[in-house]
């Protein structure tokens, strides 16, 4: 249905970003905390309005703004869709978003630069809303670098610190290394189907090599914007800007696009099942990966950053093996723990005056007693434990990946032996493992940091955060809780009203299938059991090792298994091994290059090596006009010689 | 031969610039007074206490007799070129008519070569005024030698028989070799005046042997007898006889027009002689003798109509051009004397010159290199005038102490003497043939004719030089406005104004052709059709 | 078409001279009001050039505003001036970048400005002449023109090295352009028509393909060093490094662009043949140009230095639009020589108020400015993001669209060239980034001992105009690619589909 007033979700934002940016400055603060909010808080009543609009009757509302640039055959215009995804997730992207701009009122209070703050916050909005609602590629990319601007501007926010400033940078510069994956996807699509609308490109016939093609270069730029192996490495190191930021960009929106791209070409991707096999595999081993790295972080964002990296593993593994519903599913409700674990984080650093290494926190339950429970939901949401949202969402994923048949049809060999049937359960193993990795750490978080007593210096007086600050985190606290409903599974519900609002039931039809068809009716009795199981463990293995003894129980581990927690602790060197190979030759070889090709090659042995033998030559011939009048007749003299040969013997 | 008064007619303006030379002789003997110390040694108070002032002062020796006032001369020099000038505007466009039995023509191409070399006397008579008087070097001898070269400049324009053009030839010649020889207390001046004495007689002589041998084969002096010989077959054997006459002929003016092998003596007399009469020699002799050349070679030599080719010197021109642009351009790069410099650059725009020249060769380019070749005197005149007379301002303190002026002494130009700075870079903007500049444009007709003619690589060799030629004269403008003043002593005002009327004139000039061809573009075509046959 | 209808663009042309014939005639005080007159004129200059846009309008084949009036008969040439789409934008690029060189000269030349006034004024009318030429002689006229003030101002107002640089830019550039001259010539004598106009040349009908190439070589070598195209291009560091702030304003912003405008107005369109067959080359040497400008970028400490190389780099996006003989590659490579003029002289502008206030240009003297001139940060953060091409920025559409075009294009197997070409938009972020970082960021102390003020109002009034065209054409750039459809699909058209060889070249 087409309708006028879509343009408004991400406009008002945009529009607050320009009043903050502006004239912020100059604002009295209580105007501009008041323009910042308001912006989103009207984008997001707008988007639920129109949410609630969605029906049987109306499947999506879209809205042709105006057409941006159309050169040749090429026309790209600035289009919303609203559909029952980019719905939900404007949702969640507003919700969340004016929640942790209401927090963030609480934490930037004191920091001069607060106007910038949120004008930069605002600015985010506004871009995640346009990849989220983009009609076409080139909008999307649109929202799609914007989000990446604003990350690089959030990071180094407190631009003095160098480390910080660097930090924003590698952000941007590893986004772009994705974007360059996107644009190429791009480029793919319009050459081949000659359009970059999205809706044209889900209802075309994609021939294999194509797809293939197209979404191999879409999943490298969400490889970089959703912090998979191998341009994850920004992530860890984004944490450095304000932990809000951390919540709202790198936790529960903006990282969590890429899942959203391939959720929203899923017909591209189901086009291309070997890449869906790329993307479960890649997700699968990122998730092992940073959830390993995460167990022996010490600084509490940094455990998260991982958690966070390791959590869109599980993610993508949804959508790669062809059960997007799930993948996305976990996008929402990850989004509402993992930033209220965030947010509390932020609280804790708040209250401890800058604090962020687990070593010297613990016992924090007592100081700040809502921060602590909230904490303890999001991480009980997250660890998967029954009957949390976290537990169904990851969970169907699992199941999902056990027994897809998006793969059962792939081969390694053109002779079509060794199926890759075995594909999903292997994803589905190592996956569990993950997750049991990941309530082991986030245990071990929330245990070194409110259990115990506390190990801090006696300067700190740790305390709780103003009400400003905790509300947020009690929505976002239960809100992980009530996500649970979207993740019920139809069976349990069928007939009843909360069918609807399951994700699955939610989002018919808004996905393709995968090639291999849905994984037919399963019983999710083992996986629940095996899940609860894995979530359990975990936690009764952090608790054995944290709960009493603290800090001492890193150190157990470490006795047991020394350089394998140490090249953990030390990220696993991944960051030394890129500048070694990528960044300092790129460096040496700019440098050589101006040396040796520009100011020696072209300019000294061309540019003016050529003038220089003029010179020489002419300084030489000069020698001969010495002035010597019987030279110059000797000269006229053969002159005059020459010229009778030439017309005499030559002619 | 039978003499018609109406001949005479044709041959006005040289006329009426022998007439002004008489009149200036006549004048020097009504005055006396002491002789300036600077045209040579003679003993007495005066010419002491004169020798003693630093050179180029305005003040007068104590207790010297004043020396009568010879302003008027230049001034009265200035009229007669004008009136010659006017003489030879006017008849332009009149049909060609033989003169004298065929032994002259006036045509177009005469006119136009006429009309350059009295707007040359013109403009460098105006500098000259103000040089002479700081130096109090005025006599009327100096403007006399100058009309009279000049009237033998527009004969030589003019002349179609052998005996005539030597006669004008070296009319022309001991005029110029005495102006050379002006400044006789300075070493340099009587040395260039004596190389360029020997060396000049030796390409007279040259030119005499090549006459004879002509008269030997054809029996006439006449071009015209030479053609028509060449044309028809002259006796047995004379084929030769021409073919060795006409190298000695070309050798005889490649010297006038300073194209290498025969350049040798061009820098040392341009660098000796006083700015002003270098640049009326730059520009009027190379006119004339550019003139004479093209006549000999086409009306003499060139004979056939169409693509018809009786001697084919075109090929040799072509080596001649390209060698003089090679070595004018490659040895001016290193001079460090303005005068010097230039001197090589009138030896580089020779080249060029002879680029239209042996564009000549065959009919249907001709005209077209004909309008190429008076286009581009013309433009190379008033620019190496304007130049010569920015350089005989600079030169004026340096002239007598016959050091010569090092670039060193043209930093700054431009903080101290904006216009003359100003006008100097846009000569050299225009020596180098960069737009908006009269010399561009006469780049453009040159190098087009050459293009028209199939010398498509001579044409490439010539603008490539062109390019080491831009380096040398930017150099110029780097000293005269990048480069902070040196020790910025200001000229001597006074008499800078006349010489500043003439350089404003030059560059009015070159500006006028730069942007506006067209007129004088007509006058050339029209002229130039006097070779369409 | 009305009296001022043809006549308006000689005035705009020639405005300039009127005000600098103005300036030379005032008594010589070192005073502002050179400067104010060369303001006014220039202001005035872009002020009627904008009915130019209002009032545009040129079907296929023929140009806006065309005036022909004799010129030299005698010597075969005329005044023959007008504008088609693409011209009529670096048109108005020029006029618009005009008052803002002024002003942004205003404090930091002193002395001798009435000359500077003169030749910056000159310098316009050359540039505008260039582009409104539809003489070849007309144009070669400008286009030599030209150099002479730039030449001027580099080698006056420059910094150290400036007499080098100067000489060096214009032997560098006057190489290229005699053999374009003789080019221009052969056309004149053997194109049929012994004509040197434009329109008439171009419907001459080719000239056969061996030659074409000879000739198509002479003028895409007097263009590529202009552009300039690599490795053609080391005289442009050393003069954008040492001229003044205006100077390297006026190269960046509008100089490199006649060279792209060559290509597509003259050398690709009369020697199409020879055009087609030199794309790939033309194409590959773009790519060069992207990669080696962005490495070289890396590899710099002296900001006006490093912004000189990303011209290089930028201007590769051009070329190698333009050799991909697509509709899209080749709007967007003309849509990116008006945005890199835009952000790139915007650029030189910034970097020349951060020079008037440290007198360095090297980077490791800076840090922390973002501290204490917040403004200048940010103002400078715009541009750098036009510059590395954010969408929502006009440096986006055009990357975008050159590098889609050439991925599409068939007549050269585009689609890699466009994959390495890409990999500038990661380079680009590298190095501008890095440049960012060091002038803004880091702790103020460096910042702070050199005292940088904010930007002054005038400074303001400078750079509004630039940034609001950044965001404009960032977010409306449709109306500019409109304007250039029909003669870039009259180009594409011509060059990928040559027409026939002329009769009479046949026969030879």
């Amino acid at each position: 249905m087409e309708v006028s007033w879509l343009h408004l979700v991400p406009l008002l934002p945009l529009i607050g970003a320009a009043v903050c940016g502006l004239v912020g400055k100059w604002l009295p603060k209580g105007w501009l905390y008041a323009v910042a909010l308001a912006s989103v808080l009207l984008s997001f009543l707008v988007g639920l309005r129109a949410f609630l609009g969605l029906g049987e009757g109306v499947q999506l509302f879209h809205q042709l703004a105006f057409n941006w640039f159309s050169a040749g055959s090429l026309r790209v215009d600035m289009a919303f869709t609203f559909d029952r995804l980019s719905g939900a997730l404007t949702l969640v992207v507003t919700g969340v978003g004016f929640l942790i701009h209401v927090y963030s009122v609480g934490y930037m209070d004191e920091d001069p630069g607060y106007w910038r703050y949120f004008a930069y916050l605002n600015l985010f909005i506004a871009a995640m809303l346009t990849l989220i609602l983009g009609d076409n590629l080139v909008a999307m990319f649109v929202g799609w670098e914007g989000v990446g601007l604003c990350s690089y501007l959030l990071i180094g926010f407190w631009f003095t610190d160098e480390e910080k400033a660097s930090a924003g940078r590698k952000a941007f510069i590893v986004n772009r290394i994705g974007d360059f994956g996107f644009l190429i996807g791009i480029f793919v699509l319009f050459t081949q189907l000659g359009t970059v609308s999205i809706a044209q490109i889900n209802s075309a016939v994609i021939p294999l090599g194509v797809a293939s093609l197209a979404a191999l270069c879409l999943f490298i730029g969400a490889t970089g914007k959703s912090a998979q192996i191998p341009l994850y490495v920004w992530l860890p190191d984004a944490m450095a800007g304000p932990t809000p930021v951390s919540a709202l960009i790198h936790a529960a929106t903006m990282v969590t696009a890429g899942v959203y791209m391939v959720a929203r070409l899923s017909h591209l991707y189901v086009s291309a099942p070997g890449v869906m096999a790329v993307v479960a595999l890649v997700g699968t081993i990122t998730a092992i990966w940073s959830a390993l790295i995460a167990t022996s972080q010490n600084d509490i964002k940094k455990v998260l950053a991982y958690s966070t990296v390791s959590q869109l593993g599980f993610m993508f593994i949804g959508v790669g093996v062809g059960a997007f519903f799930a993948g996305t599913l976990h996008l929402i409700t990850h989004a509402f723990f993992k930033a209220c674990l965030f947010l509390g984080a932020g609280a804790v650093i708040h209250g401890l005056h800058g604090e962020q290494d687990l070593q010297r926190m613990g016992g924090l339950r007592k100081y700040m007693p809502s921060t602590r429970t909230t904490f303890l939901i999001a991480t009980i949401a997250i660890t998967g434990i029954f009957p949390l949202s976290g537990f169904f969402s990851k969970d169907e994923i699992l199941a999902q990946a056990l027994h897809t048949r998006a793969f059962s049809f792939l081969t390694l060999t053109p002779t079509g032996s060794m199926r890759l049937t075995w594909l999903g359960p292997v994803i589905y193993a190592v996956g569990s493992f993950a997750a049991f990795l990941t309530s082991f750490y986030m245990w071990r978080c929330y245990f070194l940091a409110f259990s115990g007593e506390y190990r801090g210096p006696e300067s700190v007086h740790p305390h709780e955060s103003p009400p400003v600050m905790t509300a947020p985190l009690w929505i976002l606290a239960g809100l992980s809780v009530l996500g649970l409903l979207l993740g019920l599974p139809p069976s349990w519900v069928h007939g009843t009203a909360l069918e609807h609002w399951t994700w699955e039931h939610f989002t018919e039809g808004v996905f393709a299938r995968p090639r291999g068809g849905a994984p037919g009716e399963f019983s999710p009795a083992v996986g629940f059991g095996i899940a609860l199981l894995v979530g359990w463990l975990g936690w009764a293995s952090s608790y054995t090792l944290y709960f009493k003894r603290g800090l001492l129980g890193d150190e157990m581990l470490s006795a047991r298994l020394g350089p394998v927690r140490r090249a953990l602790a030390n990220k696993l060197y991944v960051d030394e091994f890129y500048g070694r190979v990528f960044v300092r030759p790129l460096w040496a070889l700019a440098r050589g290059l101006w040396r040796v090709v520009d100011a020696t090659l072209i300019d000294g042995l061309f540019v003016n090596g050529i003038p220089a033998l003029i010179a020489w030559v002419s300084a030489m011939a000069r020698r001969f006009q010495n002035g010597d009048v019987q030279r110059y007749a000797a000269v006229t003299a053969l002159g005059v010689a020459a010229l009778l040969y030439v017309f005499l013997v030559r002619s | 031969m039978n003499f018609d008064p109406n001949d005479l007619h044709g041959i006005l303006p040289a006329l009426i610039l022998s007439l002004g030379a008489l009149v200036l002789l006549t004048s020097e003997v009504f005055l006396r007074g002491v002789r300036p110390a600077v045209l040579g040694a003679s003993t007495g108070p005066a010419e002491e206490a004169q020798r003693k002032l630093p050179p180029g002062s305005d003040s007068k020796p104590e207790g010297a007799e004043a020396p009568p006032d010879r302003r008027y001369q230049a001034w009265l020099t200035a009229a007669f070129a004008a009136g010659a000038l006017w003489a030879a505007l006017a008849q332009i466009s009149d049909p060609a008519v033989p003169l004298f039995g065929g032994s002259a023509v006036s045509d177009g191409f005469a006119r136009v070569i006429a009309a350059v070399v009295c707007g040359a006397l013109l403009l460098s008579s105006i500098v000259a005024y103000s040089y002479l008087e700081s130096l109090h070097a005025t006599r009327g001898e100096f403007y006399a030698l100058s009309l009279f070269s000049a009237a033998g400049m527009c004969l030589l324009a003019q002349a179609t028989d052998l005996i005539v053009i030597f006669l004008s030839l070296e009319v022309m010649s001991l005029a110029v070799y005495a102006l050379c020889a002006w400044l006789r207390r300075g070493k340099r001046p009587a040395e260039a005046a004596f190389k360029y004495f020997i060396l000049g007689s030796f390409a007279s002589a040259l030119f005499l042997y090549g006459a004879a041998l002509a008269f030997g084969a054809t029996g006439s002096t006449r071009l015209a007898d030479v053609a028509n010989a060449l044309l028809h077959g002259a006796a047995p054997g004379a084929e030769r006889l021409l073919y060795a006459a006409a190298a000695l002929l070309t050798a005889g003016f490649a010297f006038k027009v300073a194209a290498v092998p025969f350049h040798m003596w061009v820098p040392d007399v341009y660098e000796g002689a006083p700015a002003p009469v270098t640049g009326f020699m730059a520009a009027g002799v190379k006119a004339a003798a550019f003139a004479v050349l093209v006549r000999i070679l086409v009306s003499g030599f060139g004979g056939g109509s169409g693509d018809l080719i009786l001697v084919d010197w075109g090929g040799l021109l072509v080596w001649l051009a390209a060698l003089t642009m090679l070595v004018g351009n490659l040895l001016a790069i290193p001079q460090r004397s303005v005068k010097r410099m230039l001197a090589y650059s009138s030896i580089a725009h020779a080249g060029y010159l002879l680029i239209a020249v042996a564009s000549m060769q065959k009919a249907p380019p001709r005209v077209d290199a004909a309008q190429g070749l008076l286009f581009y005197l013309a433009a190379y005149a008033a620019t190496v005038i304007g130049a010569f007379g920015v350089v005989a301002v600079i030169e004026r303190r340096l002239a007598l102490s016959g050091n010569s002026d090092d670039l060193s002494s043209w930093s700054g130009l431009s903080e101290r003497h904006p216009g003359l700075a100003a006008a100097m870079s846009l000569f050299m903007i225009s020596l180098a043939g960069v737009p908006p500049t009269a010399g561009f444009m006469a780049k453009l007709t040159v190098f087009r004719a050459a293009i028209e003619a199939g010398l498509t690589p001579l044409a490439v060799f010539g603008v490539l030089t062109s390019v080491a030629g831009l380096y040398y004269y930017l150099r110029v403008v780097v000293y005269v406005y990048m480069y902070p003043s040196s020790k910025g002593q200001p000229i001597q005002g006074g008499r800078l104004l006349s010489a500043g009327l003439a350089i404003a004139g030059c560059a009015l000039i070159v500006l006028w052709m730069g942007v506006q061809p067209g007129t004088f573009a007509a006058f050339t075509q029209s002229a130039a059709n006097a070779f369409a046959r | 078409m009305s009296f001022v209808e043809s006549h308006l663009l000689t005035l705009v042309i020639f405005l300039p001279v009127l005000g600098a014939v103005l300036i030379a005639l005032l008594p010589r005080s070192e005073g502002g009001q050179q400067k104010g007159i060369a303001f006014l004129f220039s202001l005035l200059t872009f002020l009627i050039s904008i009915p130019l846009w209002t009032g545009f309008r040129a079907g296929s084949g023929r140009y806006a505003f065309e005036q022909r009036t004799e010129w030299a008969p005698a010597l075969g040439f005329s005044y023959h001036v007008g504008l088609d789409g693409v011209a009529l934008l670096l048109f108005l690029l020029t006029t618009f970048l005009g008052p803002l060189v002024v002003l942004s000269s205003w404090k930091y030349i002193q002395e001798r400005v009435s000359l500077y006034c003169i030749a910056l004024l000159l310098l316009e009318t050359a540039m505008l002449g260039t582009l409104g030429a539809l003489d070849l002689v007309l144009f070669y006229v400008f286009w030599e023109a030209m150099l002479i003030p730039m030449y001027l101002l580099i080698g006056i107002w420059g910094s150290e090295r400036r007499i080098y640089a100067a000489v060096k830019f214009f032997l560098f550039t006057f190489v290229g352009s005699v053999l374009m001259l003789l080019a221009i010539f052969w056309l004149w004598s053997n194109a049929g028509r012994k004509s040197f106009d434009y329109v008439d040349l171009l419907n001459a009908g080719l000239v056969d393909p061996s030659t074409q190439n000879w000739l198509f070589l002479a003028f895409a070598v007097a263009f590529a060093i202009k552009v300039p195209v690599w490795p053609l291009h080391t005289w442009l560091p050393d003069a954008h490094t040492e001229a003044p702030a205006a100077g390297s304003i006026i190269l960046a912003g509008v100089m490199l662009k006649m060279g792209t405008f060559g290509f597509v107005r003259y050398a690709m369109p009369l020697f199409p043949q020879a055009a087609l067959a030199w794309a790939p080359t033309i194409a590959v040497l773009g790519v060069i140009g992207i990669i080696y400008g962005s490495l070289m970028c890396m590899a710099q400490t002296d900001m006006k230095r490093l912004i000189a190389y990303s011209s290089v780099a930028h201007l590769g996006f051009v070329m190698l639009g333009l050799a991909a003989l697509t509709p899209e590659a080749v709007s967007g490579a003309v849509l990116q020589m008006v945005n890199h003029g835009i952000s790139t002289g915007a650029l030189f502008l910034m970097v020349g108020f951060l020079y008037e206030r440290t007198h360095t240009r090297d980077l490791s003297a800076y840090g922390g400015v973002a501290k204490v001139a917040p403004a200048i940060a940010a103002t400078f953060l715009v541009v750098t993001l036009s510059s590395i091409g954010l969408p929502g920025t006009n440096g986006f559409v055009g990357e975008f669209l050159v590098l889609i075009g050439t991925f599409a294009s068939r007549t050269i197997g585009g689609a890699p060239l466009a994959v390495a070409g890409a990999t500038g938009v990661i380079l680009g972020a590298v190095y501008m980034l890095w440049m960012y970082q060091r002038v803004f960021f880091g702790p103020p102390h460096k910042a702070a001992e050199h005292g940088i003020p904010d930007l002054t109002v005038r400074e303001w009034f400078t750079l509004a105009p630039i940034l609001l065209a950044i965001v404009a054409i960032g977010f409306a750039p449709q109306p500019l690619l409109s304007v250039v459809k029909e003669p870039v699909d009259a180009f594409v058209q011509r060059v990928s589909r040559p027409p026939p060889v002329r009769k009479a070249e046949v026969e030879r």
